[in-house]
């Protein structure tokens, strides 16, 4: 979601150059307005969906967004064995807690200082 | 002595020193790979080339050149530095660049050495050589690809250890060490061999991967498997003990130990003792400090005074056997006793029961009889001393012994016999052997368990004494008569007078009903089958075995690395340990157990701390008062005896499994595969 | 020239007997009482006097040596023992000496023997001189047949044996040291020098080592006097001596010649002139492949003797010279001794251990011209560093011919380099040193 600005912006500025798999969208300026890489070219942006943040951008489009590629690289050549994109997770509950952490049920590998105690049953 | 001048500056060394020995004399760092104080001169490395002024070649090998008279020599110059880097060179062509992967990275020499005299790149882009890993056993790792075939290991194994099973095969960039068969390493000392490797090649393979060097902290520990005494130093990383390594210490262990107590601390972590146990209707129950103590009390209270036995440990610290001891006489009784083995000593005179010649001592000796004992698995490091007297070029050392042989001795040895018939026949003059040590001017005598634990020790021992002084072993500059101990607690709970006193009942008579409450201290070697249900049996201890599991009571103790203590080595040589970890869970120091429970009975107790406890310590046995010196016990007494008669049965030895011998190796899973691995190898083939 | 009077080795080609009683007939085994009966003194001094030096590469003098012995024999007994570990390639003097004059061999060891006060003489055999070895053998059993050898040698009251010892294929055995400990029976490897062997040598006694030849020829001294062969050649390089030449003559062959005669001379008289005249001539390696190549205009200056070698900064070493004409491809000759000392590196120190398989790898590519320009001096560089560290002489073998190459062909190792880029289009890339210009030789 934007701000009003922003939509003023994309309004009289820009122009949809397409929408990825999930439906952002992504526009690029109509003129040449931008200083980068020592030319004058389009200024790019993306309107995210609701509640996200920049690492939601899939690679395919991230290149174009950051003027890499002057066409975003199509779905389609993603190899096989390329693992599926997810945004950053961190803060979020599905975000990475390593083995042992205490967000992941606290069992944890062996470490330093441990030992085995006696018991009578032994 | 020779004048050499080290760069400008003129140092005196004695003569047939190596120019490297001048230089260091001298101030200088000489980098070095293949030179090792200890063995003996290869100088393949080529690293400590300096200049001598005026010789045939400009360049010379320091480590392998003698000095002369008013040599000058120069340790660093353009021409020095070009030959280093140039060596260093070479060295890292072949050598892979997995530092970051490589347990020796940051205490590597060849890393060291390549920052500081190495090139800051390498020139050479060609592929790098790759060796096959070779199998050393359980405890040492290899990763010969990283090997600069300084050939430290196999001098070691040869010179140090004297089973020689390294070698290098194949010859030029394909030399390769190996240890030619593909089996463990029989060395009882091949923990050595990670020190002695300059770089990542052979490391430790029960550790490997779980610590880097710099994590780790040193705390300055006494080495308690055996009794040697061996210096070393504890490496912990938080609370837990990740490396031992031996500390240098020319009098005692010079700068090995054994593999027992390199490799054992796994045993630290396992089976411990962690809360007090109080036994409540035929079951071992949790219990907090104060319920235990005031239970043992108000036990203690209940019973006779001569019917309280105290049993002390083979790993026992002083300053615990010496609460203990304080402890049951103030509760009136005599029975105390530290000998698990029920061992035969005369404790009449310190020189009696200790090894009088002194570890270094074995140097000066010039004959060497063993009656009972294998002092290869019985104190490794002091049977190294052995042979590095036996190897020495200069005298002869003729080596005899009694007893069982279980294994090679590492030295060429006279094999007497296993009957202590023997010894009678050498003290009539009827032996060969006898003219040896007759015409030796310092004759040794080690007088091992094997012989003090059988039921006619005293005769073995009275006798072996008159053979001594009949040898002219005793002296007034020499005294040759040695009793070699395998527990380290030993000469301390001797010393301490840990032994029943008066009308006190020994360790047998204690197991076989003597005693109503038997407290063992850590004590785990006794056989406690014959102990009467009734008895009460109080164990104090850091590992559950036997022992605990028949306790009445578990008092939870600290092992050697978790407590400051005071040992007494075979020699006499008080030395003290530092704590390098926490004891874990609820476990304490035994000696402050004692105490509390001591200020329970209100027995009258003349120590409250560490400090005043040592104090106490010098008043019941002066030698206590010295750290880290032996003095030497001049004489030992005549025994009267050499009367009796002998047993007919051979001397045995006394350790069965080199790897299992207390209750810390017993809990070690390495040691246990050791043990599998050399005692029952077809087991192991058939798995 | 040599004449023939003074020739020492009558039967080098084997077209006479070689047995005791062809030996005897060349004078071999006369009066050997007689020069046993000098002394020892009388035996050093003459062998010091006629300015022999030793014949297996290094030329030290073999009288000095000897002398280097303690006087009076200790509690250890002395060794001699004779190196007939003839491994060098194009060195193959010593094999014509052990199969054609065996008896030389005996007769020298036994006056050597008593020289340096030795009862027991080994002579190390190369394992490949398997026909050599049992000639030899021969020759012994005859001599103590005869009683020339054993109890009471030659009846002059001094007891000597002589055993012979096979080596197993190393090339590293040849080197004295190395040589002991294959000896007693150890790895072969060459030991730390000090101490020397006079010292402490065989089983850690005083031992004295030396070449075939060098004990082959001290009876025809001892017997003619120091004086004739001081008179042969020139002063400190006196004597005959046995060369071969191999490699592009019209006749490789093993003969006696006086020290000191141009090398030309020598190539033209006993190699019958270099393959295509003596225009064709490339290089010569003049002794042992481990010295230094010479180029044409050297050897057309140089004397063919220790120090007239030296001088040209090359060494004398055995004296068996390999010649190359303009066919060979030098830099792929070189990268075959390299090839060599790689494989014979005894492994036991680093810079010859390491160094050597980095040299012949760094010389394939410059075969190849897969290299860098810079890189020529880089192994100038290494080389240098491998000659001066390494615990024996194993290090110059490695490093000389290198260095020789690079001294007398570097540009044709350069030309091979841009040859290289330049079939692979990358001859803008070349680089070179600005003041030379491409393609300009």
């Amino acid at each position: 979601m934007t701000t009003f600005g922003t939509r003023l912006h994309t309004m009289f500025k820009g122009r949809l150059v397409g929408k990825d798999a999930d439906g952002r969208s992504y526009y690029e300026s109509r003129k040449q307005n931008r200083l980068g890489g020592g030319e004058l070219r389009h200024e790019r942006w993306v309107i995210y969906k609701k509640g996200e943040d920049p690492s939601a951008v899939p690679p395919e489009w991230w290149v174009w967004l950051h003027h890499g590629a002057d066409a975003a690289v199509p779905v389609s050549k993603r190899h096989p064995w390329q693992a599926s994109y997810h945004a950053n997770a961190t803060g979020t509950a599905k975000a990475y807690h390593p083995q042992g952490s205490d967000y992941d049920g606290g069992k944890r590998a062996k470490a330093t200082g441990d030992y085995e105690s006696w018991s009578p049953e032994e | 002595m020779a004048k050499v001048i080290v760069d400008g500056i003129p140092v005196e060394v004695p003569n047939g020193s190596s120019v490297l020995q001048a230089c260091e004399a001298a101030g200088k760092e000489i980098p070095r790979f293949c030179y090792h104080d200890k063995l003996s001169v290869a100088g393949n490395c080529r690293m400590c080339m300096v200049e001598i002024t005026g010789a045939r070649k400009p360049l010379v090998s320091s480590c392998s050149h003698p000095v002369m008279e008013g040599m000058h020599v120069t340790t660093d110059s353009e021409t020095i530095r070009t030959a280093r880097r140039s060596t260093m060179e070479l060295l890292l062509i072949n050598h892979p660049l997995d530092c970051p992967i490589c347990d020796q990275g940051g205490e590597c020499d060849l890393q060291d050495q390549a920052v500081g005299y190495g090139r800051d790149c390498s020139r050479y882009t060609d592929e790098k050589r790759a060796v096959v890993d070779k199998y050393m056993g359980p405890l040492i790792r290899t990763v010969m690809t990283r090997c600069i075939q300084c050939t430290r290991c196999i001098r070691f194994t040869n010179e140090i250890a004297g089973t020689a099973e390294l070698g290098g095969i194949y010859r030029g960039t394909s030399l390769e060490i190996t240890p030619f068969i593909e089996q463990s390493l029989v060395s009882e000392l091949s923990g050595n061999l990670i020190d002695v490797c300059p770089v990542g090649a052979l490391t430790s393979k029960p550790t490997a991967f779980h610590y880097r060097s710099w994590e780790l902290k040193n705390t300055d520990s006494i080495d308690v498997v055996d009794a040697v005494g061996t210096n070393i130093m504890l490496q912990i990383r938080g609370n837990e003990v990740m490396r031992v390594l031996p500390r240098k210490n020319d009098d005692v262990n010079e700068e090995w130990l054994s593999d027992k107590g390199r490799f054992s601390l796994d045993g630290l972590k396992r089976r411990r003792l962690d809360r007090p146990w109080i036994k409540k209707n035929g079951k071992l129950v949790e219990a907090s400090w104060t319920e235990t103590i005031q239970y043992v009390a108000d036990k203690l209270k209940t019973v006779a005074a001569d019917r309280i036995g105290a049993i002390a440990g083979d790993l026992c610290d002083a300053e615990s056997m010496l609460a203990l001891k304080h402890l049951v006489n103030g509760l009136g009784s005599a029975n105390t006793d530290c000998r698990q083995d029920n061992a035969y000593y005369d404790i009449s005179e310190r020189g009696n029961y200790v090894f009088n010649s002194s570890i270094a001592g074995i140097e000066d000796a010039d004959a060497l009889l063993v009656i009972g004992s294998f002092p290869r698995q019985e104190a490794p490091v002091l049977n190294a001393r052995i042979r590095k007297r036996w190897l020495s070029l200069t005298e002869q050392f003729p080596i005899a012994y009694i007893g069982e042989l279980p294994d090679d001795p590492t030295y060429k040895i006279d094999h007497l016999g296993e009957s202590p018939e023997l010894i009678n026949e050498l003290l009539a003059g009827n032996h060969a052997f006898v003219d040896i040590l007759k015409n030796a001017k310092r004759p040794m005598i080690i007088l091992g368990h094997g012989a003090l634990i059988r039921p006619d020790s005293k005769v073995i021992f009275e006798k072996t004494m008159a053979l001594a002084n009949a040898i002219g072993a005793v002296s007034e500059d020499w005294n040759g008569f040695n009793i070699l101990h395998h527990a380290a607690s030993r000469v301390a709970g001797l010393d301490l007078g840990f032994i029943p006193q008066g009308q006190g009942k020994d360790v047998a008579a204690m197991i076989n009903g003597g005693v109503d409450v038997l407290w063992m201290l850590g004590a785990d070697e006794v056989d406690i089958s014959t102990l009467s249900p009734e008895c009460f049996v109080i164990y104090q201890g850091h590992h559950g075995e036997r022992a605990a599991s028949r306790a009445d009571v578990i008092l939870p103790g600290a092992t050697y690395t978790e407590k400051s203590g005071t040992y007494v080595n075979t020699e006499g040589r008080v030395q003290r340990s530092f704590r390098a970890i926490c004891p874990p869970g609820e476990a304490k120091e035994e000696w402050s157990v004692i105490c509390s429970i001591g200020q329970a009975l209100a027995v009258e107790q003349p120590y409250q701390n560490l400090e005043t406890l040592r104090q106490y310590m010098t008043e019941v046995n002066p030698v206590f008062a010295q750290c880290g010196l032996v003095k030497n016990s001049v004489a030992v007494s005549v025994g009267d005896g050499a009367q009796g008669n002998f047993e007919k049965q051979p001397l045995t030895a006394v350790i069965s499994d080199y790897f299992l011998t207390n209750s810390i190796s017993r809990a070690s899973l390495t040691m246990n595969e050791c043990s599998k691995l050399r005692y029952a190898p077809s087991a192991e083939a058939a798995e | 020239m040599l004449s023939d009077k003074d020739r020492i080795y009558l039967n080098l080609h084997g077209q006479d007997d070689w047995k005791l009683a062809g030996a005897r007939r060349r004078g071999d085994w006369d009066n050997t009482k007689d020069i046993l009966a000098l002394g020892r003194e009388t035996v050093i001094k003459t062998v010091i006097d006629s300015g022999l030096r030793g014949r297996g590469g290094a030329g030290f003098s073999t009288g000095l040596k000897w002398s280097f012995m303690p006087k009076n024999e200790g509690p250890l007994p002395h060794y001699l023992v004779i190196n007939g570990d003839e491994s060098e390639p194009g060195t193959c003097k010593d094999r014509e000496v052990m199969r054609h004059e065996p008896h030389k061999i005996v007769e020298g060891a036994l006056l050597a023997s008593f020289a340096i006060g030795a009862h027991t003489a080994y002579i190390y055999i190369r394992g490949e001189y398997y026909n050599e070895a049992n000639r030899l053998q021969v020759a012994i059993d005859e001599a103590y047949e005869a009683g020339l050898i054993g109890k009471n040698a030659c009846g002059s009251g001094w007891d000597f044996d002589f055993y012979i010892h096979r080596g197993a294929g190393a090339y590293i055995c040849g080197e004295e040291t190395a040589q002991l400990e294959s000896l007693e029976g150890k790895k072969g490897q060459p030991r730390l020098k000090p101490p020397f062997p006079a010292g402490k040598g065989l089983y850690g006694c005083p031992t004295t080592i030396n070449n075939v030849e060098s004990i082959s020829v001290t009876p025809t001294i001892l017997r003619r006097g120091s004086a004739w062969f001081a008179g042969i050649g020139r002063p400190n390089n006196t004597g005959p001596k046995l060369m071969a030449i191999s490699g592009h003559v019209n006749t490789p062959c093993v003969f006696e010649e006086a020290l000191g005669l141009p090398i030309k001379d020598v190539i033209e008289k006993h190699g019958g002139g270099v393959r295509g005249g003596w225009d064709n001539l490339l290089a010569v390696i003049p002794g042992g492949t481990s010295m230094p190549m010479l180029n044409k205009e050297t050897c057309e200056s140089t004397l063919f003797d220790f120090d007239g070698l030296r001088d040209a900064g090359s060494g004398l070493g055995t004296a068996c010279m390999v010649v190359m004409d303009k066919s060979t491809d030098i830099i792929r000759a070189v990268t075959l001794l390299s090839k060599f000392y790689k494989h014979e590196s005894c492994g036991q120190c680093t810079p010859c251990r390491e160094g050597s398989i980095w040299v012949l790898k760094v010389m394939q590519r410059m075969t190849e011209g897969r290299a860098e320009i810079e890189e020529i001096d880089m192994l100038m560089d290494v080389t240098k560093n491998i000659e001066n560290t390494t615990i024996c002489a194993m290090g110059m073998s490695v490093a000389w011919p290198v260095q020789a190459l690079i001294r007398n062909f570097r540009p044709v190792m350069e030309q091979r380099i841009m040859d290289y880029k330049k079939s692979r289009g990358g001859a803008s890339q070349i680089q070179v040193p600005g003041d030379a210009a491409i393609g300009s030789f």
